[in-house]
């Protein structure tokens, strides 16, 4: 398929969490015992759509799997903050 | 919503709970002949952070042995608070309860395995096996099972950032090992001298034996992808590490967490589920329903020779509003028993929760009355 042209599509998804102001809302992140004053002054989140945090991260426990914007886009890993964005 | 009501279950059967209020129940021994009396041991269960409970025939849990740990778990979970108390078995002579688990010496974390006598209490504890290098997480000793030549057998991960003692013959670590109840090498192991029975493993979690083939099967854990089912023989390697397919009976490309596994072989479902493999599939720590990996039992019909599967299905699956992750699984004499790790307990553990469950056969259910 590499050098033909693929079909046109009717619709296509994102497959990527959408970095939206709604998610940041509700995003477990800053609830999570892992989320430490380094990324309060960061004012870092949601790290399955932006990617892994800047600060030295020791993991605390993680509560990706109890949050909605993970669970709405079919998420499954835990650590984002660590693992960098969602592939899936 | 009862939490019973959380969960689906294959048609003609019907879910009990057995017990709850328990603390990160892990894994179940039922007993195989239970007493008459309300008092008497119905199954014993491994409570992760450092205690065994003994459920009785009414359905209270007593605590058999606790302090087991001689460290303060971090209930780092998912995380380091994955490791602790994890396989427990009652040797059929005796009665006696075995246990794996780890234990600190220096700033090292070490497996080790319990051997504790006593009924309701355990009025004694032996180590039998100590000394296997670990690590503060969910690669450390995991399941027990006593096979049908009387001997004792120990998975082990390979201690998640040393996948490389999978293939070291002299590194316990990724390993089954093969003992005689006291500990010892058995003079007819497949190489002499060494406990090993087969390598190659990452993090086996779960071992049962068929009756039909005399074989022992583990479920084993991969890193990102392939969770599998091998059937394990003698002098085996499996692989690990890189490849998590090398001699597997199954293997699921996007991986499950398959914990606990058994065979349905004495009566205890219709004569149609003989023989069939029932599969723990835990999921993602700590992810409430939906979701696409685990959360559900499945089960598995092999060709006679363990070699291949001739169906696969979903036996029991998590539909609530929570958490709902079967770890522990093991066919009684009146059915399926399996934990669910996390209950109604809080967020990282700290308050305890967790539950025990039975799958029982609707008793006169026939497939047409469901039409």
């Amino acid at each position: 398929m590499t050098n033909e042209r693929r079909p046109c599509p009717a619709e296509t998804k994102e497959a990527r969490v959408r970095d939206t102001e709604e998610n940041a809302k509700r995003c477990f992140c800053p609830g999570c015992p892992t989320f430490d004053e380094c990324m309060i002054e960061g004012r870092e989140r949601l790290y399955c759509a932006r990617g892994s945090t800047r600060c030295r991260l020791v993991r605390l426990g993680c509560v990706c799997g109890e949050c909605d914007v993970a669970i709405e886009n079919g998420l499954s890993s835990n650590y984002y903050c660590d693992g960098g964005p969602a592939k899936f | 919503m009862e939490p019973i009501d959380g969960w689906w279950v294959f048609p003609g059967f019907r879910i009990e709970l057995v017990s709850t209020g328990l603390h990160k129940p892990t894994n179940v021994a039922p007993v195989q002949r239970p007493g008459r009396n309300d008092d008497d041991p119905l199954l014993y269960v491994s409570m992760l952070y450092g205690e065994i409970k003994v459920i009785t025939r009414d359905c209270q849990a007593h605590t058999y042995a606790d302090g087991l740990l001689n460290y303060r778990p971090d209930y780092v979970l998912p995380g380091s608070g994955e490791s602790g108390v994890t396989g427990v078995q009652v040797e059929p002579s005796s009665g006696d309860v075995f246990a794996s688990m780890l234990y600190k010496d220096g700033n090292d974390f070490k497996g080790e395995v319990v051997r504790m006598k006593g009924k309701l209490r355990a009025e004694s504890i032996e180590t039998v096996l100590d000394g296997i290098p670990s690590v503060l997480a969910a690669h450390q000793i995991q399941a027990l099972t006593f096979g049908f030549d009387d001997k004792l057998y120990v998975t082990t991960g390979d201690g998640l950032t040393t996948p490389q003692t999978a293939q070291d013959d002299r590194d316990p670590r990724g390993k089954v090992l093969r003992f005689n109840l006291d500990g010892s090498v058995p003079v007819d192991n497949p190489s002499n001298g060494s406990p090993v029975y087969a390598k190659g493993f990452r993090n086996p979690f779960g071992a049962a034996w068929r009756k039909s083939d005399r074989s022992l099967y583990i479920t084993d854990n991969g890193p990102r992808t392939d969770d599998r089912i091998a059937k394990v023989v003698p002098g085996g390697n499996y692989g690990w590490s890189p490849d998590m397919r090398s001699g597997s009976l199954f293997w699921w490309h996007f991986t499950q967490a398959p914990t606990a596994l058994d065979f349905m072989q004495d009566g205890q479902f219709p004569e149609e589920f003989h023989d069939e493999l029932f599969v723990a599939l835990a999921g993602p720590a700590r992810y409430r329903s939906p979701v696409r990996k685990g959360k559900s039992v499945i089960k598995m019909r092999l060709n006679e020779d363990g070699t291949g599967v001739r169906s696969y299905d979903e036996f029991l699956a998590y539909i609530g509003p929570g958490l709902g992750m079967p770890v522990g699984l093991a066919f009684g004499p009146d059915g399926l028993y399996f934990t669910d790790l996390h209950g109604e307990g809080d967020i990282f553990g700290q308050r305890p929760g967790g539950s025990v469950y039975r799958v029982v056969p609707i008793d006169g259910w026939r497939w047409y009355d469901d039409q």
